[in-house]
């Protein structure tokens, strides 16, 4: 058989990834972003996840599920966390649209932006 | 003491030369996992969390051991883990230098052995279907990376 090389984004379109419900993919994407922060948080600062679950006020195995990539954190255990973290967290709402500029929201007349961005800003971490 | 954490900007769409796979082998052995996994749209998203990591942290990923590990019995050989549920999908990739330019190639994917499935798959034998496929490399590499 003759193989060729393919880019990352040509393997995303082979496997379909595009047609990915919009809900879960917000989630791992936004998943993706807090856990890879904590993460390279704590390599940074060196801290094995035990040291590191001292330093947030919770138990190891929740350092591991925070960096797992697929733990539904609430709101309010985010916001903890980073507090902890000395870093802020904004969220940008944005409409999806069409290829012809409507949102698919505004279609059901409700006007309601999806959350599809989400920017995290060091604020400078005292460790 | 105070330490410099990188901004962080959500990648709009996610592109990357350095991971390429190898096709069609690749692409068919984790469509078909995909396809039968009866969990597509998260296990496709983790693979791509995984993908995105291994741009962004490259020869360093697999620090993030429950993501991406490195290979001890098969030299030079690392693999992306994706664990949901029941399903504990590995994807061996190596990191090719070609012409001064560094990749990370997916090379396949299989279900790594579980307790269920102690005997029906193995690293082992995952390895020897692709090692053909790791020695043609370089003539691979000459046809170049291909983008749709």
């Amino acid at each position: 058989m003759e193989y060729k090389l393919i880019d990352s984004k040509s393997i995303l379109k082979h496997l379909e990834i595009s047609e990915i419900p919009s809900n879960i993919d917000m989630f791992y994407d936004l998943s993706y972003q807090l856990s890879t922060y904590i993460f390279d948080y704590r390599v940074k600062s060196n801290l094995t996840q035990k040291e590191f679950a001292k330093m947030l006020g919770v138990k190891q195995p929740m350092v591991s599920k925070l960096e797992s990539g697929s733990y539904n954190m609430s709101l309010q255990s985010i916001c903890d966390v980073m507090a902890k973290l000395n870093t802020r967290i904004k969220l940008s709402l944005e409409l999806d649209r069409d290829e012809m500029g409507f949102s698919s929201y505004t279609k059901d007349a409700h006007d309601v932006p999806t959350v599809s961005i989400a920017k995290i800003e060091e604020l400078g971490a005292a460790v | 003491m105070r330490q410099n954490i990188s901004k962080i900007v959500y990648p709009v769409e996610f592109q990357s030369r350095f991971v390429v796979c190898i096709y069609p082998f690749f692409i068919e052995s984790f469509k078909k996992i995909l396809e039968e996994s009866g969990r597509k749209p998260y296990v496709a998203k983790m693979f791509e969390q995984r993908l995105r990591y291994l741009d962004e942290h490259k020869h360093e990923s697999f620090l993030r051991s429950k993501w991406i590990e490195k290979l001890g019995r098969h030299k030079d050989v690392y693999s992306l883990r994706i664990i949901d549920k029941d399903l504990n999908i590995r994807i061996p990739f190596i990191f090719y230098t070609y012409q001064k330019k560094t990749h990370a190639v997916l090379l396949s994917a299989f279900l790594e052995k579980n307790k269920s499935q102690a005997k029906s798959y193995s690293y082992d034998s995952e390895i020897s279907l692709i090692k053909p496929i790791i020695n043609g490399l370089e003539e691979v590499f000459c046809n170049g990376i291909q983008t749709d």
